[in-house]
Parts: C-alpha cells; sequence; structure tokens
C-alpha cells in the first residue's frame, strides 16, 4: 500500500517536475515567468492525442509530439517574447504570457471541445504502480539527456552563458536571441512530456493543465525559481507529499490535495524566497 | 468649458439609457459598470504598482457572498451588509498582505493562484454560508425603504422602472465615486509613490517610500475594489454562483485592464467595457455572425469565441499598442476629457 502510493507519487512527481522544468528553463533564459507553460503543454497533449487518435503507434506519436512542442516554444519566444521582452514596466511580458494562456485556452476548446478525453498510458499492461514509476523513469531519461546536453556539449555551454549573463554572452559574440529561442522550445518540449505523462490519469480537457501548473509552481518555488535541479527535485516532493497527504491525513482526503501545493508556495515565498536550491537574487540600482 | 459641456452630454447620454434601452442592454452595462469597478482595483495594483494578482476573483467572491450572508443570515439591513462586505474584501486583503507586501511582480501572481483555489474550495463547501454548488439568492438592496428591485412598481414618463433600471443610476454613481477616488490616489502622493515601486523598487526605497507598506496598502485597497465590485454583481446577477469566481474570472481582469491600459483609471473603464461587452455582442447577434453559433447548439459558443477574441486581443495589444485602447485614443488625438492621465513611465528612460 504505502510503496504502491510511493510509486504513484512519483509519477505524478514526475509530471509536476517536467513542467516546473519547463517553467524554470524559460524563466533562466528571458526572466519570464510564463503562466501559460501549461498550455502550451495542453496544446502538445492534444496534439498526440490526435495522432494517436489517427492511428499512430504511442512511440511514433511521442517524438513528433516533442518535436511540434520545441517548435511552438521557439515560435512562441520569437514572435511574442521577444518583443515585448523590452516593452516598458516589468509587467508587461507576464501579461502577455497570460494572454497567450486564455488564447490557447480558448482555442483548444474550440478546437478539440471540452469533452473529457481517454489518453493512451505508454506502459498498458503494468499494474498502476509499476506503470507510475516507469513513467517516472522515462521523464527521467528525457531530463537525463537534456542534463548531458547542456553541461557537456559547446551547446550547453552558451545556454548556460546565456542564461548566466545575457549582456556578457552578447559581447563574447553569441547570438543571444537564438539561444533564448532554444531555451524556451526545450522548455515547451519539456513541458509536453509532462502533459503527456499525466493525462492517462487526468484524462484530457481544456482544464487538464490549470491544476498541474499550480503543483509545477510549487514545484519550482520550492526547489527555487533559477534551479533547474531544484525544480525536479521540488517536483518529486510535490508529487509525493501530495500523494501521502490525500491518502493518510483523514482531514485532507481526495478533495484537499490541491492545497498542499498552495500552502507550501505560500510557505515557502514568505520562509525562504529563493527555495531549497535557487540563488538569492543581488541587485544593482 | 467644453470640457463641461462634454461632461453634461455624457450625463445626460446615462440618464436616458433606461428610458430606451431594453433589459438585456441594461444589464450588460451594469455588468460592464461592476467590472469596470474591479478593473479599476486591479489597475492600482498590477498596473500603478507592478503587482501582479491572480487572486482578485477571490475578492469579489468574499463581496458577493458577505453581502448575501450578512443581509439573510445576520439580518442586516442592506446597506450596511453592503458596507460591511467591502470592508470584510479589505480585512481579507488585509490577512493576505504580509505577503503581499514581502513578495514582487510575478511572484506574488502565483502566491494569489492559492487564494483562487482556496477560494473556489471554500465556495462550494462551506454550504451554510456559500449554498455550495447551487449559489444563494441575493436580496435586493433597500436604502431608506426605496428597493432596488422589480416590487413595488414604480412608472417614469411611461416606462416601467424595474431592479434594472434602478439599479443603473445606483451602479453609475458607485462606479463614479470608485473612479473619482482613484484618480485621487493615482494623482497625489500615493500614485507617484506607486508608480516608483513598480519602476524601480530599489530607487523608490532609497527616496524614502515605504515599500512593503505601500504595497500591502495596494493590495488591501484593490481588494476592497473586488469587493465592491462582487457587491454589484450579486445585485445585477440576483444569485451567486460560486463556479462563476474561478480563475478564469481573474484572468479577465487583468486582460481588462491590458486591452484599456495599464495604471490608469480610464484603461481600466474602457478595458471592462470592452472585455464585458464582447461575450454580450457575440451572444446577441450570434445568427448573424459566421463560426459562433447560439449556446447550447454545439459549435463554438459566444462565451468561447469571446475569450479567444480577448485572448488574442491582449496579446496584441502587449504586441502592438503598449498603451492600451487608451493610448491608442490618445495618439488619435481623439482625447476624451477629463480622463485622467496616468504617469508616463519612466522605466525606459532610465539608465540601470
Amino acid at each position: 500500500m504505502f510503496f504502491q502510493q510511493l510509486a504513484e507519487g512519483l509519477g505524478a512527481g514526475a509530471g509536476y517536475a517536467a513542467l516546473a522544468l519547463a517553467l524554470v528553463l524559460a524563466y533562466r533564459f528571458t526572466g519570464i515567468v510564463n503562466f501559460a507553460q501549461g498550455e502550451l503543454a495542453l496544446l502538445a497533449t492534444y496534439v498526440a492525442w490526435q495522432l494517436v487518435d489517427s492511428g499512430l503507434p504511442y512511440w511514433a506519436a511521442l517524438p513528433v509530439t516533442v518535436a511540434v512542442a520545441f517548435t511552438a516554444g521557439m515560435l512562441t519566444e520569437r514572435v511574442l517574447i521577444r518583443r515585448v521582452e523590452s516593452a516598458p514596466g516589468p509587467i508587461s511580458p507576464v501579461v502577455a504570457t497570460i494572454g497567450l494562456y486564455v488564447l490557447v485556452n480558448a482555442l483548444a476548446a474550440l478546437v478539440w471541445s471540452s469533452a473529457l478525453r481517454a489518453f493512451p498510458s505508454p506502459f498498458p499492461d503494468a499494474p498502476a504502480g509499476l506503470a507510475a514509476l516507469a513513467a517516472a523513469g522515462l521523464a527521467g531519461l528525457v531530463l537525463g539527456a537534456l542534463a548531458l546536453v547542456v553541461r557537456h556539449t559547446g551547446l550547453g555551454l552558451v545556454m548556460r552563458a546565456v542564461a548566466a549573463d545575457p549582456r556578457t554572452a552578447r559581447l563574447s559574440g553569441i547570438r543571444v536571441g537564438q539561444v533564448a529561442a532554444l531555451g524556451w522550445g526545450a522548455a515547451s518540449a519539456v513541458g509536453a512530456l509532462s502533459g503527456v505523462l499525466l493525462a492517462p490519469s487526468l484524462f484530457l480537457e481544456p482544464a487538464m493543465m490549470t491544476g498541474v501548473l499550480v503543483y509545477a509552481f510549487a514545484a519550482a518555488v520550492l526547489g527555487g525559481f533559477d534551479s533547474a535541479p531544484g525544480a525536479v527535485a521540488g517536483g518529486l516532493i510535490v508529487g509525493v507529499t501530495e500523494t501521502l497527504c490525500g491518502t493518510y491525513l483523514a482531514f485532507v482526503g481526495a478533495d484537499l490535495k490541491i492545497a498542499v501545493p498552495l500552502v507550501l508556495i505560500v510557505a515557502v515565498l514568505l520562509l525562504r524566497p529563493r527555495g531549497l536550491f535557487g540563488t538569492a537574487p543581488v541587485e544593482r540600482a | 468649458m467644453s470640457r463641461l459641456i462634454t461632461w453634461a452630454a455624457v450625463l445626460v447620454a446615462f440618464v436616458a439609457v433606461p428610458f430606451y434601452l431594453e433589459g438585456f442592454w441594461l444589464q450588460t452595462g451594469l455588468f460592464a459598470m461592476s467590472a469596470a469597478v474591479g478593473a479599476i482595483g486591479i489597475n492600482l495594483l498590477t498596473g500603478a504598482t507592478g503587482q501582479l494578482s491572480m487572486g482578485h476573483a477571490f475578492f469579489l467572491a468574499v463581496g458577493a457572498y458577505a453581502y448575501v450572508s450578512f443581509s439573510d443570515d445576520l439580518g442586516l439591513p442592506t446597506p450596511i451588509a453592503a458596507v460591511l462586505a467591502v470592508l470584510l474584501a479589505g480585512v481579507a486583503g488585509g490577512l493576505f498582505s504580509p505577503i503581499a507586501g514581502r513578495l514582487r511582480g510575478a511572484y506574488l501572481g502565483i502566491a494569489t493562484l492559492a487564494l483562487i483555489f482556496g477560494g473556489q474550495h471554500l465556495l462550494f463547501n462551506v454550504e451554510h454560508v456559500t449554498g455550495g454548488f447551487n449559489g444563494r439568492a441575493v436580496p435586493p438592496l433597500e436604502i431608506f425603504g426605496f428597493a432596488f428591485a422589480d416590487a413595488p412598481e414604480l412608472i417614469l414618463m411611461n416606462v416601467p422602472f424595474g431592479a434594472l433600471e434602478r439599479l443603473w443610476f445606483l451602479g453609475g454613481a458607485l462606479l463614479l465615486l470608485a473612479a473619482l477616488f482613484a484618480r485621487g490616489v493615482l494623482r497625489g502622493r500615493p500614485g507617484r509613490a506607486m508608480n516608483t515601486i513598480r519602476d524601480h523598487e530599489i530607487a523608490a526605497g532609497v527616496m524614502g517610500v515605504p515599500v512593503t507598506r505601500y504595497r500591502a496598502g495596494a493590495f488591501v485597497l484593490s481588494s476592497m475594489y473586488g469587493g465592491l465590485a462582487g457587491v454589484m454583481l450579486a445585485l445585477v446577477f440576483q444569485r451567486t454562483v460560486p463556479d462563476y469566481f474561478g480563475i478564469l474570472l481573474s484572468l479577465d481582469y487583468l486582460a481588462m485592464i491590458v486591452i484599456g491600459g495599464l495604471g490608469s483609471v480610464g484603461g481600466a473603464v474602457i478595458g471592462a467595457v470592452f472585455v464585458s461587452l464582447l461575450p454580450q455582442l457575440l451572444t446577441r447577434y450570434s445568427d448573424a455572425l459566421p463560426l459562433v453559433s447560439a449556446p447550447g447548439s454545439g459549435g463554438v459558443s459566444p462565451a468561447e469565441a469571446a475569450r479567444l477574441l480577448y485572448g488574442a486581443a491582449v496579446v496584441g495589444v502587449v504586441l502592438f499598442l503598449p498603451g492600451g485602447l487608451l493610448g491608442l485614443l490618445r495618439s488619435l488625438r481623439l482625447r476624451l476629457p477629463s480622463l485622467p492621465t496616468p504617469l508616463p513611465d519612466t522605466r525606459s528612460s532610465h539608465v540601470s
């Protein structure tokens, strides 16, 4: 029982971790909190559903979906974010992502209607706990590959340079805009993974990612908003805490599970705003 | 002088409306008025102070439900219940202000998600106060024996004055008061302090602006505006429904101030009118429009179509019209008289 719950918590946590990582990536590359991240993931999940529904095998649909999401993320950065980055006021870019949220959500409802849709699990034959663990493993594999690229390739070095200090990176001849677009593409691809992993248990509908976004924010805040490993750790912690609280604390139950990330967000932001692994912001006037 | 004439014309037009337009348009106008009050509130916080809030719908819910509960459960006279409801929304904002004062910009937006989801849970589950899923009926406002309801019949110049016609004037008066007060705040010392915090937090602190206190204060003020909007909405709707006060409503309010223009009273009002009229217009003329169909008949519902349109409008405005519709009006030199001028954003010019 306990291990079953733990496995399910890790499975859900992997989904949250992926979306949290997407948020952190977008934030690292452009300094913008992307409220539309969940909806971009939703769109990718619908694309995956459409592909599988039209007869493509699951494991062929997945890479196509990730590629579509990557392109969508890059386009978002190129078309929207790049042009609002320099807009007056710190709030405009964030508000632009909120507009994107409304737009994408309405678009999804328009194209795919608001009906609940069953989404195939990647491991249909495995028992529930094992399938959750396998899903977590799949997420781990992808995130590990991403980490390898970022840590050990020339491209990764450039990406890290831009994330650390865009101005200096530009001075050393890096095309900062292109790298930022790449970062948003990667963020969107990772986010798509989150949607695809969580859809079998949540059922696909236009409001699916709203709750997940809250969990992902909790994970990112807990881990530190500028720390990629922190986001992953945060996601797993949030997933396991939520599942265990829902099962073992009678007053929480299935109904109040959403309170767990909310309490976490408020507590972390009040007590330790930089999270577990984040760096404290230092600003010069 | 010309300003005086314009205002007189606006006043005459406003008074004439209930005599000529049917109930549907009055209701739409009243929704727009309540939305305008709420939008002014969030514009004080998000537009003028740079603090993002996703929790505005929560304060609308506090205002609406508190009014119902105070007047029905406690038996208070309805005007007192309305005032107390607004104050309670302020208290709710005050309870959140330790967080609202410390967090900045988008981080506050994340934290206020807690209000929305927590609030929805309460609305659905504290049934003896909120009526649960079905919500509660709203008692009509009654000031010194004059009821804002259809009940004692009243006919002015051959036009029956029902609840909507009576509320029309009340709504107009409340909106005017709310707008004037916000204008005073924005034009005076607090407004300058709030704009400085938005543009450069550290500089504001160095110049002696108590940043935390102002942020908390702006949050409380905006939540009271939300509460007032909630009371007005309840009076027009005549029923409170928990589903309505979700995250999409908060996003509606953010869309309003972006589309209208961040940081000014005029912008909030224009945006509120735009966002609340759009779905109603689409509903009204759905048969004449391609793609849009009547609610419930399959196809794209007017609400969805409206959401799509104003989502696109938000993105378009952020991209092409940084000043919103108000800025567009200004640049077309069709300047509306007496719309308060927001302080120009100094961020683009300062050297960091």
